[in-house]
């Protein structure tokens, strides 16, 4: 059954995301043939006004990418499960750890064909204004430097994983705020707000007294910090637990407020 | 006949109000059943709780024998009091949908259906009118082969004429061993179709009996007893 939801929820996010990223790539590629012949040096002043357009351009779709794809994470899970459609989803034999797991992977996975729209989009115009077989000869030496360069590679996979469960908690931690928000009878959205700043706000405390220089628990903070000092990678590690234990936190929340005390209107 | 759904003391509080007060109630297949009563009676709680939209307080419920969870999911169908389809799917798109979450679904008999109001299959949800939502809504929900329909005030807020279709397409469509619950206020339009009546007053059972008892013990129609007793 989770196959079939991350179906319908990677189309009903996709034929909002897929169109905006194809526009995002669009116009990077058009902002950097206008640079090129720019700086080629023919008709100059209309080519540069051209550059100055679709530069603009480009840069109000990267910024509306990041707009749209935080709404969408916001409203695929407000208005599917906890608005007037939560009757449908919640109806169907379908757990409800199915439907966070589904919404939260849907979400990741439509921010990381962004992050890769993005990516694209740099190479695009780094290829179009630089000499393209001189870009090709520098992705090589780039990618034999990742496998040569010692530890590098893991680096770099850790880094990923970071991202990614970073990613999930995000997303986790707005679902949980919308759940917890939907408890109260009036006022959800506001309540949702409220509730995510709460969130912040003990992530805050929770980040004072475990630190090094509080005065009950830095002690013990500090010779953690040392021990994993001396592992490769041990912060990179660290900061991958405490995502991960985000994950279970915020996804632990929603889904006992959706599936204990739902209460759609 | 066998039960299939059942309430034991069941009791739905929010804060300090109660909107079911130990409701006992047994309901077998083969019936249609009216769930009467006014505003604010408690009928859409109960249909929530066995939707497990809910959670009850304290007591059981059970649909086929089975507490509300994914398993009594597959075999109920609902129709909410709500526009509860995503409005930017076509028409095929949702037969696609039913299809594929529920095996009970029978897509012929949908499709016969919309065929019959002359509804494209690419059209979108969001363009149709109130009155083809709500049948759309409808024709899915009655085009499942389920154990049991819950059926929140399906007639309500529609027009004569579209009434008639809705009852139509209930009495046309639903399972003979299966039990069709029919939560409404309306009861001169729903009484016709009806085998047996529950009043609700005040999140409690006042009465359940068959529409021909009711007939014959009151010697009055069912909405002229429901009159009586909700009078204000």
């Amino acid at each position: 059954m989770l196959g079939k939801l991350l179906k319908y929820e990677i189309r009903a996010m996709g034929r909002i995301m897929l169109p905006l990223y194809l526009v995002m790539i669009f116009a990077a590629g058009l902002f950097a043939v206008n640079m090129r012949l720019g700086l080629s040096g023919t008709a100059k002043t209309v080519v540069e006004k051209f550059a100055l357009i679709t530069g603009f351009l480009f840069f109000a779709a990267i910024l509306a990418v990041m707009v749209v794809m935080t709404l969408m994470v916001v409203q695929r899970f407000y208005r599917n499960l906890l608005g007037t459609e939560g009757y449908l989803m919640f109806t169907l034999p379908v757990t409800t750890l199915q439907h966070i797991v589904c919404k939260a992977l849907t979400s990741l996975l439509w921010i990381v064909i962004g992050i890769g729209a993005g990516v694209l989009s740099g190479f695009l115009m780094v290829g179009i204004l630089s000499n393209i077989p001189e870009f090709m000869e520098e992705l090589q030496e780039a990618w034999r430097m990742f496998f040569s360069t010692d530890g590098l590679a893991v680096r770099i996979v850790l880094f990923a994983v970071l991202v990614i469960v970073g990613i999930v908690e995000s997303v986790c931690k707005v679902y949980a705020a919308m759940a917890a928000g939907h408890q109260f009878s009036g006022h959800r959205i506001l309540a949702s707000v409220g509730a995510y700043i709460v969130f912040g706000i003990v992530e805050l405390i929770l980040g004072t007294v475990f630190s090094a220089d509080n005065k009950v628990f830095g002690g013990l903070v500090g010779s953690v910090g040392r021990a994993v000092g001396n592992i490769p990678n041990g912060s990179m590690l660290v900061f991958i637990l405490v995502a991960l234990i985000g994950v279970i936190v915020y996804g632990g929340l929603s889904w006992y407020l959706l599936d204990r005390r739902l209460n759609l209107e | 006949m066998s039960v299939l759904f059942e309430c034991k003391d069941l009791v739905k509080s929010y804060g300090s109000t109660q909107a079911l007060r130990g409701v006992n109630l047994q309901l077998q297949s083969g019936r249609i059943v009216g769930l009467l009563g006014p505003n604010g009676s408690g009928k859409t709680t109960l249909i929530k709780l066995a939707n497990r939209l809910l959670q009850p307080t304290s007591g059981t419920l059970t649909i086929d024998g089975e507490a509300p969870g994914t398993g009594t999911k597959a075999v109920t169908a609902y129709l909410p009091d709500k526009d509860f389809l995503p409005d930017w799917m076509r028409t095929d798109g949702l037969l696609n949908f039913y299809q594929d979450f529920f095996p009970d679904f029978d897509r012929e008999r949908a499709q016969t259906m919309l065929d019959s109001l002359d509804i494209p299959k690419n059209m979108i949800l969001k363009k149709m009118s109130k009155g083809t939502r709500e049948k759309v809504q409808l024709i899915l929900t009655m085009s499942r082969r389920a154990k049991v329909y819950f059926l929140d005030e399906p007639i309500a807020g529609v027009d004569p004429a579209a009434r008639d279709y809705i009852l139509r397409t209930i009495i046309g469509n639903y399972q003979e061993d299966s039990l069709v619950i029919i939560s409404t206020h309306l009861i001169a339009d729903v009484e016709s179709v009806l085998d047996e009546a529950v009043f609700l007053k005040q999140g409690q059972i006042v009465l359940h009996q068959s529409i021909d008892e009711i007939r014959e013990e009151t010697g009055k129609s069912v909405d002229e007893y429901f009159r009586e007793v909700f009078k204000c």
